[in-house]
C-alpha cells in the first residue's frame, strides 16, 4: 500500500468517525420497539423548542427504553412506548398509530410544570394545573411533519410538535411547537 | 304525552332555535347542520372572514360562539392533508403585522382531533418566529366563550401579553399562554412590538375550499368585540372597550362564500354558504 492510499484511508476514517460522533450527539440512543417505532431520548437541535418560550419547566429523569418510570408515590408510570402510542393520537406526525413518512419521535420522562396554564372562574381563584407532574414529553420531528401557522403570508409551518402525556394516567396534557 | 302537549313542546323547540331546556337534564345542544364544503385548492395560504379595526390598543377581546365547519374535499389534494387547521380567534397585532398574539378555538383535520382552545404568538425563540400551544380544553357547538388577549403590566415574571379563554367573572376561564418577553420594552430586541397595536377578530382557514365556522342556520357570532385602551395593571380583570364601529368598515372575507353580517353594536356573524 503506498502513501497515497494510506492518506486517503486515514482521511476516510477521520470523516467517518466524526460523522458517527456527530450523529450520536444529535440523535442519541434510539431503540426500535415491538411496535416498530424507534424512540430516541434526544431531539436534534434544529427541532428543539426552548421550554422557556412556553413558560414550561422540565426536570428530566433517565428511564431505560421500555422501562416503567417510578412515580413520586412509588407507583409505576407508563413506558415510553405507551406514551408515544398515546401521543400519536394527538400528533400530526402520525396516522392510525403509525408515524408518517419523514417523521421521527423522541420521548423524555421527568417532572413537568406549566407556569401559565391555569383554571378559574366566578368565585374560584386561578390555579395552575400542571405543576411537577410526572410526564413524558413526546417530540415528533422531521420534514414529514408540517404544522400550519397563523400570521402574515406566506404560510409558515413547524416541523416539530411536542405532545405532553401524563406518565401516571396517560392523559394528554398539552401540545406545543 | 298528549298530542296537544307534544305539539306545544315541538313548537317551543322550534322557537328556542334548537336550544331547548329539558326538565332536569339541562341544556341540550342539537347537532348542528354542517355548511357546504367544497373541493380543495392545491395551494395553501391564509384566508379570513372577520373584522379588524385601528384603535390603539393593548389587547383584544370577543365573545365567539363555537360552530361546526367542514374541511375541503379531496381530490384535488389538499397540500396540508390532515394537518389542515380551521379556527376562530381574537388577536392583538402590530400595524406592520409582524407581531401578534391570538387565542381562540380551532380543530385540525386529523380525525382524532377535537375543537379545542389554542393560542399562537410571535417569538424569536420559536421556529419561524411563531409559537403555538394547544390544550385539551374542548368547546362544543353553541358554546359562547370570551377569548381575550391583554398586555399585563406585572413585575413578576415580567410584563407580557396574556392569552385567555373564558370570562372569569361569569364562566370557567383558562389562562392559556403568555409571551415570554415584554413586547413593549425596546430591550426585547426583535421581539419588541413597535406601536401602534391594533385588534382583529376572525375565522381563518388554510385552504379556500375549507369552511369558516358557521352555517346559514348556525352562524358563528362575535359579540362584545372590544379593544383595551389601557394596559392591564391591577389584579382585577381588564376592562375592554367595545369597538362600537357599526357598520363595520374593515371587514375582510377573502372568499365570496365566506359570509359576513353586522349584528348590531360591536357584534357580527360569519358563516360559509354558496351564496351569502
Amino acid at each position: 500500500m503506498n502513501r497515497y492510499l494510506l492518506l486517503c484511508g486515514a482521511i476516510a476514517v477521520a470523516i467517518g468517525g466524526t460523522l458517527t460522533l456527530r450523529l450520536r450527539y444529535v440523535t442519541g440512543p434510539t431503540t426500535v420497539r415491538a411496535s416498530g417505532v424507534s424512540i430516541s431520548r434526544t431531539v436534534p437541535s434544529e427541532y428543539l423548542t426552548p421550554l422557556s418560550a412556553f413558560n414550561l419547566r422540565f426536570t428530566e429523569t433517565q428511564v431505560a427504553p421500555g422501562e416503567h418510570p417510578v412515580l413520586p408515590g412509588g407507583a409505576a408510570g407508563i413506558t415510553d412506548e405507551e406514551a408515544v402510542t398515546k401521543a400519536m393520537a394527538q400528533s400530526l406526525g402520525a396516522v392510525d398509530g403509525q408515524l408518517s413518512p419523514g417523521v421521527q419521535v423522541a420521548a423524555r420522562f421527568g417532572a413537568f410544570s406549566d407556569d401559565v396554564f391555569a383554571k378559574g372562574g366566578p368565585g374560584a381563584p386561578m390555579q395552575l394545573l400542571y405543576q411537577n407532574r410526572p410526564a413524558w414529553i413526546v417530540t415528533f420531528f422531521g420534514p414529514g411533519l408540517t404544522i400550519p401557522l397563523d400570521g402574515p403570508d406566506p404560510l409558515a409551518v413547524h416541523h416539530e410538535q411536542n405532545v405532553v402525556i401524563d406518565a401516571d394516567t396517560g392523559d394528554y396534557l398539552m401540545g406545543y411547537s | 304525552m298528549k298530542r296537544g302537549t307534544l305539539i306545544r313542546f315541538l313548537i317551543a323547540l322550534v322557537v328556542a332555535g334548537g336550544s331547548a331546556i329539558w326538565p332536569g337534564v339541562g341544556p341540550v345542544k342539537f347537532p348542528e347542520i354542517a355548511s357546504a364544503n367544497s373541493a380543495c385548492s392545491t395551494s395553501s395560504g391564509h384566508y379570513y372572514d372577520g373584522y379588524g379595526d385601528f384603535y390603539d390598543t393593548w389587547g383584544a377581546s370577543a365573545w365567539i360562539v363555537t360552530r361546526s365547519f367542514n374541511f375541503c374535499t379531496e381530490p384535488p389534494t389538499n397540500p396540508l392533508g390532515d394537518k389542515d387547521f380551521i379556527s376562530a380567534w381574537s388577536m392583538v397585532v402590530t400595524s406592520d403585522l409582524n407581531h401578534f398574539a391570538q387565542v381562540g378555538y380551532g380543530r385540525y383535520k386529523k380525525s382524532t382531533d377535537t375543537t379545542h382552545v389554542f393560542a399562537e404568538y410571535t417569538y424569536s425563540g420559536c421556529s419561524n418566529g411563531k409559537c403555538k400551544v394547544d390544550y385539551p380544553v374542548q368547546t362544543y357547538g353553541g358554546d359562547n366563550i370570551k377569548y381575550w388577549n391583554a398586555y399585563h403590566n406585572v413585575s413578576s415574571p415580567h410584563p407580557r401579553i396574556e392569552m385567555w379563554a373564558g370570562d372569569c367573572q361569569s364562566q370557567t376561564c383558562y389562562d392559556i399562554a403568555g409571551t415570554p418577553y415584554d413586547p413593549a420594552n425596546t430591550n426585547s430586541g426583535t421581539d419588541y412590538w413597535p406601536s401602534p397595536w391594533y385588534e382583529q377578530y376572525s375565522g381563518e382557514t388554510k385552504n379556500t375550499g375549507d369552511d369558516v365556522p358557521g352555517s346559514v342556520g348556525y352562524k358563528a357570532s362575535f359579540t362584545s368585540v372590544a379593544y383595551l385602551p389601557n394596559p392591564w395593571k391591577s389584579s382585577t380583570y381588564p376592562t375592554f372597550q367595545n369597538v362600537a364601529d357599526y357598520p363595520y368598515k374593515n371587514t375582510e372575507p377573502t372568499e365570496p362564500y365566506y359570509c359576513f353580517q353586522p349584528a348590531g353594536d360591536s357584534a357580527f356573524n360569519i358563516w360559509t354558504a354558496g351564496t351569502c
